[in-house]
């Protein structure tokens, strides 16, 4: 219930319990109809100035996270607390504290087992509560508890409407938009909160209490409006991880338009023994480059041929050896070709260079052994009789995509490890929603 | 978040780093001397 701007500063009175005798203030007198007492429990009703016993109890008086007259600043209001209610529905147990502020109105400052919510009566009809989702405020709401029956096991201090220990009602909630919606069905009244998550830190600031924890340090789960602590953190770091790998792609693309190419063909004759020729002479200058070799031939239909290169420095002799598969290969319904195939050399320090590149033939695999013979013959019998073409491609440039491999998984793991958390923070704050257990058969 | 940009620029400094220099820890295709048979049929089954 919100007061109009305006409304004068309630007075506090002092008064005393017709029942056990124990003096208590009333911090919204003008307001509060009831008062139930804090050691005893006994209804008083505050309706007219003569306080009058209700109903007489003998609770044993009960320590409050927040005591009743307490007061507190939240969001820049200072609240005074007037009413404690406990309440059950059979499974969960939670509290709800009674703010007042005579110029604000009242707020229901909600303790539950997972953390606290600061909760604002809403005086209009929200929706009906038996639809399982609706829209508010642009928020699309769902319903998270089913209505189930709550009973108020325990009333203390004052309230706007008479209200007594075993009342029971309805009560259903909804999430969206990080807030959530409860509505306590009492016959055919509606009544609705809207809940905000308060940090408990911030609670125990504005009230000067013990700081009571909240999820994850306390409770099964989180509470449906709590804030994923992840969420944030994984479209930061994936957005940040994107941009990283875009940075990395375009440096390797500027590279790759470095360097110089040369190219040669050779056609291999399976019948000579001429099977090596020169791709090229080439300088490289500066600092140390990757050399990508690319080579397209034709070993025939259901054949292959193998390319050995070696890459010699004419200055100190010393050689590279790399070799690259040309083969093809196909069926009735399926095709291997690999007819172009590319070999990058790592590092290659500056310094003039020459490239040989040998043609290996099925034939000449015949001649190594019995075995591979047969392969051969059962290959490459009818290819092996023509001639076949390679071509050789040399450029003192290239980009690894090892390099990519391993980037994306350096930048991306983590991303992926923050998500998974964000995931699981998820499913924890579900798993005590209703019907949870429903959607995991 | 800090601790991950720095991460992220660490890791893209080193990319191009071993972009610039065409280092790779791995190679692409490079292999050694005389392994020429990969055994002369497909990898179709």
């Amino acid at each position: 219930m919100n007061a109009p701007a305006g409304t004068p500063v309630a007075a506090t009175k002092a008064l005393q319990c017709p029942s056990c005798g124990a003096p208590f203030e009333l911090h919204a007198a003008g307001y509060s109809t009831l008062h139930m007492c804090q050691f005893c429990g006994s209804e008083i009703d505050l309706t007219n100035d003569d306080t009058r016993l209700i109903k007489q109890h003998v609770d044993a008086a009960k320590a409050l996270f927040i005591p009743l007259g307490t007061k507190g600043t939240l969001n820049g209001v200072e609240w005074v607390c007037v009413g404690n209610i406990d309440k059950t529905d059979g499974w969960d147990q939670w509290e709800e504290f009674l703010l007042f502020n005579p110029y604000h109105g009242y707020r229901w400052l909600i303790w539950q087992a997972n953390g606290w919510s600061i909760g604002t009566p809403i005086l209009k009809q929200v929706a009906n509560p038996r639809e399982s989702s609706f829209r508010y405020e642009g928020a699309r709401m769902k319903r998270i508890y089913d209505p189930a029956e709550s009973k108020i096991e325990r009333a203390i201090g004052e309230f706007y409407w008479q209200v007594k220990k075993g009342d029971r009602g309805k009560s259903t909630s909804y999430v969206g938009g990080g807030k959530v919606l409860s509505c306590e069905i009492t016959g055919d009244e509606f009544n609705w909160t809207l809940e905000e998550i308060v940090n408990s830190k911030a609670i125990a600031t504005a009230f000067g209490i013990e700081d009571t924890g909240q999820y994850p340090q306390i409770g099964e789960y989180p509470q449906p409006h709590q804030p994923n602590p992840h969420g944030d953190g994984f479209k930061t770091s994936g957005l940040i991880a994107a941009i990283a790998f875009a940075c990395a792609m375009l440096v390797s693309i500027f590279l790759s338009f470095e360097g110089e190419s040369y190219s040669q063909s050779f056609t291999a004759n399976p019948t000579g023994t001429a099977r090596s020729f020169d791709v090229g002479t080439f300088t490289m200058t500066g600092r140390s480059k990757p050399v990508t070799i690319t080579a397209r031939g034709e070993p025939g239909d259901n054949n292959w041929m193998y390319l050995e290169y070696t890459l010699t420095n004419t200055a100190t002799d010393e050689e590279i050896i790399a070799s690259q598969p040309i083969e093809y290969y196909y069926g009735r319904d399926w095709k291997e070709d690999d007819r172009r195939g590319t070999v990058k050399l790592s590092s290659v320090p500056a310094g003039t260079y020459k490239l040989t590149a040998e043609v290996l033939l099925p034939e000449d695999e015949a001649r190594g052994s019995a075995g591979a013979t047969q392969r051969s013959t059962t290959w490459g019998v009818s290819g092996a009789q023509r001639a076949r073409s390679v071509t050789v491609l040399v450029t003192s440039n290239g980009t690894f995509n090892s390099h990519f491999f391993v980037l994306f998984l350096a930048l991306f793991g983590p991303v992926i490890w923050i998500g998974m958390r964000a995931a699981s923070f998820e499913t924890a704050r579900q798993s005590g929603y209703d019907g949870a257990d429903d959607d995991d058969d | 978040m800090k601790t991950f940009m720095v991460w992220c620029v660490l890791c893209v400094g080193l990319h191009s780093t071993a972009s610039w220099y065409g280092y790779s820890p791995f190679g692409d295709g490079v292999q050694a001397r005389n392994i020429y048979s990969r055994g002369g049929g497909p990898n179709h089954k």
